[in-house]
């Protein structure tokens, strides 16, 4: 036995106070009565005592020690363990996007579950103590060996669905390495899937068998017959628990396009097809396709499907700041031609250091030209700069002329580098033959695209101004670079690293990662997900973001041109998820430790030790009643 | 003297007159039956005439039918002398019984001198009979000598029996009666077989208050006796304390009342919860203590 309070045992230091008083106290009151005649004779008339009855002259106070006894215990707050009376449950949840499926009573299966583990929770022995694991696509154990039921309650509540796929393997391990450890002596899985095989816990199936349809993709392919362009669109379709018809309406930019009625096995996909003229080729001027199941569905989050179109922005806007701005527009209208759209200005150097500053391009140019200030919006390429540009992250040290045939720098082995990898993209890397060049003192941010006996003749980074910053230490013109064919290849990759695409895939699972690249006009971000949160990027360091729910995420990009991007991203469900699967292929065990200690029941004596001194309290006024009255 | 008479009482009173149980032997003529032939109206027996007997008491018819001379003899009325005694120990000062007391004889007083009787008002003080008034005839005297009542103080002892049986009681010639709450150690059988002896008309009312009767005290307790130093009743009072007490009660009310009942006298409890009327109408009406 142990007490919550073990102060409020002091009050048994009454006892003793008590039977002080008892001793020492007035014990008769002395009165003048107008004769004791009666009461003198009324001796005569007094039943004798049985000599027992002399401890009956105690039994007041015996009861009033008793009853001061258990209010002190009451106080107190007595536990009673009982060794082993109780067990260490282990709850593992099922918290895969299948269990949002709703089940007939119109809660989900997570709910049903978690409502069924609260149950248990609240009908279990006191003093047991209870884990949870959470079986989703990040298995792990959320709360252990917690023994207040309200707090546990609390935290299965907070449990939120995960639209992934079901990490229930790594959830078995989990219970089983608390088994190892001892940390467990009941086993519990609440799941929807229809496990065959299971020892060692309890499999309690929270599903009940609904309807649920489920579109797994949705193309488009453009075709032509007779001479006539058409598009055809492609949604997989299936039925999970029945054979069906099913009605599959389609949409572009949320225009309905046609409805398509088909029989449906169970568990088999049936492709709907609906085949629309792609008159002057106008329908590749859509921003997003959608397909939707029409009828009643459990499961609405899989009955749709979107595809949004892979573009955030149409055109990069170059500054060029050169006295020979030739090569840079020529092979800005080369990529102009390959559908990377480039808009450029160009002005003398002369006219750069009359303007305040540049605002709103992309990129900004410097040819043969040290500015004294770097524009604050824009990524920067430097060609040949002959003085250190504050900020810029190098210093200007010698300029270098060689003698014909001049040296040949050639590509750096910086493969594992990312920002290398996407430089040199595509290039086939020949050698570079330069004759003048410039040597500079270089920060470490920089990674080395081109190098010549260890002095870098291209590299890029960031400066300090952390923008993106692209170097190359020689006149175009004392090269054969622009001869070359990586040349247009290389500017596509500096073009598409200073102002990327902040995404390149527009189609996603749920608990998919994206990947964003913000350029470095980017201001903010916000994503506005599926329910309607809001949530926004803190920092633009920060270029992943997890799509949690199932459903289409708004991105808004703002950027410093004043400019708003935004892009649409579809989160599909899970495709493993869409019904509860039939794991019998899978043998999942638990191996109970035999001596895995079990918890001590624990029995709250407070209302019965207050029960007690109540019924004490009463004795001792029903003897008093009995004497006196 | 208004907290003692209730007029609008007394005046009730008046229709009623002390019963008496033996004849009256007595000097002046009253109300009440003599044991001698006299001049009342009750017709008493015959006897024959004798010379020098007044010849107008002859009965004529008689003479008539048997041709002999008898004389009609009738009861003749007395006057009788009533003595109350009241206890007027430190005891009767408790629970306001001094008042009914003292209410209570003069009630009884001027139930007698409303017959035109004799009263007498005595306080028994230790052990002797200490008169408050004597011999007062009729209403006058009544209200004259009434407010001597308020004179009285209850304190020390009484010794009933003493105190009576030194005093002159008298002889046949009317009723006493004793006011006294009977809780005492020492001896009131006594003074009634002394007043018997005395042939007189013997009344014991028994004084007790609620508190007396249905005590409320509870718990360890040492009591004193008001009167008699060193006795005292020492004891943790419960519901069987109580139960001996009401035993005991009932012990001295039934040894009162059965001795009286075996001395021809009388009994009464006085109740001092139930009123005055009550006691008078109810209790010594249905007695036969008043008729």
């Amino acid at each position: 036995m142990s007490f919550n309070f073990p102060l409020g045992l002091l009050l048994l230091l009454a006892i003793p106070v008590l039977i002080i008083i008892y001793i020492i106290k007035n014990k008769y009151k002395e009165k003048v009565v107008s004769s004791s005649y009666i009461w003198d004779l009324s001796k005569k008339f007094l039943k004798k005592k049985h000599p027992l009855n002399t401890i009956a002259n105690l039994l007041n106070l015996i009861v009033q020690c008793l009853c001061i006894a258990f209010l002190s215990f009451s106080l107190a707050d007595p536990v009673l363990n009982f060794q082993n009376g109780a067990e260490n449950e282990v709850y593992i949840l099922d918290a895969s996007a299948s269990m949002g499926i709703k089940n007939e009573n119109g809660e989900t299966r997570f709910e049903s579950a978690k409502n069924e583990i609260k149950n248990r929770v609240n009908e279990a022995t006191s003093g047991s103590t209870f884990t949870l694991v959470i079986g989703d696509s990040n298995a792990r154990t959320l709360c252990k060996n917690i023994q207040d039921k309200a707090i546990f309650n609390s935290l299965v509540d907070r449990v939120q669905l995960d639209y992934a796929e079901s990490g229930l393997e790594n959830a078995i391990s989990l219970a089983q390495t608390l088994s190892s450890q001892n940390e467990g002596s009941s086993f519990s899985l609440f799941t929807d899937k229809d496990i065959k095989t299971f020892d060692g816990f309890e499999a309690i199936n929270v599903s009940d068998t609904n309807k649920n349809y489920a579109i797994s993709d949705l193309r488009v392919n453009d075709i032509k017959e007779e001479d006539i362009a058409y598009v055809l669109l492609e949604a997989d379709v299936t039925s999970f628990n029945e054979d069906t018809k099913l009605e599959v309406e389609f949409f572009k930019d949320d225009v309905s396009l046609g409805k398509v009625e088909e029989e449906v096995k169970q568990n088999e996909f049936k492709t709907f097809s609906l085949k629309i003229q792609n008159i002057d080729n106008k329908f590749e001027e859509y921003s997003s396709l959608k397909a939707t199941i029409l009828n009643e569905d459990y499961l609405k989050e899989d009955s749709e499907f979107i595809v949004y179109k892979t573009s955030d922005f149409d055109t990069t806007s170059v500054l060029i700041v050169s006295y020979s701005p030739f090569y840079f527009e020529s092979v800005f209208n080369a990529l102009n031609n390959n559908d990377v759209k480039i808009s450029y200005d160009s002005i003398t150097p002369l006219m750069y250091s009359l303007t305040s500053g540049t605002v709103g391009y992309d990129v900004v140019i410097f040819d043969g030209f040290a500015p004294d200030r770097l524009p604050v919006d824009s990524a920067v390429w430097l060609f040949n700069c002959g003085e250190s540009v504050p900020g810029s992250g190098f210093y200007f040290q010698k300029e270098f002329t060689v003698e014909d045939p001049g040296i040949k720098a050639s590509y750096a082995n910086n493969t594992d580098d990312l920002l290398y990898q996407e430089l040199t993209k595509d290039l086939v890397k020949r050698d570079i033959t330069i004759k003048t060049y410039l040597r500079y003192t270089l920060n470490s941010k920089f990674t080395t695209i081109l190098s010549y006996n260890n002095l870098p003749f291209i590299f890029a980074g960031r400066n300090d101004y952390n923008q993106k910053e692209i170097v190359f230490n020689f006149d175009l013109h004392n090269s054969n670079l622009p001869l070359l064919a990586d040349f247009i290849i290389l500017m596509r990759n500096c073009i598409t690293y200073s102002n990327p695409s902040i995404l390149t895939d527009f189609n996603y699972m749920a608990s998919d990662v994206v990947t964003f690249t913000f350029p470095d006009t980017a201001l903010s971000c916000e994503i506005n997900t599926p329910s309607g949160n809001t949530e926004y990027v803190s920092s633009l360091d920060i270029q992943t973001y997890e799509l949690k729910e199932v459903g289409t995420y708004e991105i808004s990009v703002e950027l410093a041109t004043g400019q708003t991007r935004k892009l649409n991203v579809f989160s599909a469900f899970p495709s493993k998820e869409r019904t509860p699967l039939v794991e019998d292929e899978k043998s999942y065990t638990i191996t109970l430790n035999a001596n895995a200690p079990k918890a001590d029941r624990i029995f709250e004596a407070l209302l019965v030790v207050v029960i007690i001194a109540l019924v004490f309290l009463l004795a001792d006024w029903m003897i008093y009643s009995h004497e006196q009255f | 003297m208004k907290q003692i008479i209730d007029e609008r009482f007394l005046s009730q009173l008046e229709l009623f007159s002390l019963a008496i149980k033996d004849n009256i032997a007595g000097l002046f003529g009253g109300s009440h039956q003599s044991k001698k032939y006299g001049t009342s109206c009750e017709f008493a027996d015959y006897r024959e005439y004798v010379e020098g007997d007044d010849i107008s008491k002859i009965d004529w018819n008689i003479y008539g039918r048997f041709e002999e001379l008898y004389l009609k003899l009738y009861l003749d009325e007395k006057q009788m002398y009533t003595k109350i005694y009241i206890d007027a120990s430190r005891s009767m000062s408790f629970f306001n019984k001094d008042q009914y007391a003292l209410r209570l004889a003069a009630s009884l007083a001027y139930l007698s001198v409303s017959e035109m009787d004799r009263v007498s008002i005595y306080l028994v003080k230790n052990k002797s009979v200490v008169p408050l008034f004597e011999k007062i005839i009729g209403r006058e005297k009544f209200y004259e000598n009434v407010s001597k009542l308020n004179d009285i103080k209850f304190e020390g002892e009484a010794s009933i029996s003493e105190a009576i049986m030194r005093s002159d009681v008298g002889f046949g010639n009317g009723k006493s009666i004793i006011i006294s709450d009977f809780l005492t150690y020492n001896d009131y059988f006594s003074a009634i077989d002394y007043l018997r002896d005395k042939h007189r008309d013997v009344l014991c009312i028994q004084l007790l208050a609620p508190e007396e009767i249905r005590p409320t005290a509870r718990g360890k307790n040492i009591l004193y006796d008001s009167e008699e130093h060193g006795h005292f009743f020492r004891g943790n009072i419960t519901r069987d304390v109580l139960n001996a007490y009401q035993k005991a009660l009932d012990y001295i009310q039934d040894t009162l009342l059965n001795y009286c009942a075996s001395r021809e006298a009388d009994y009464t409890l006085y109740d001092t919860s139930i009123s005055l009327r009550e006691l008078f109408m109810d209790r010594l009406f249905n007695k036969g203590v008043i008729k």
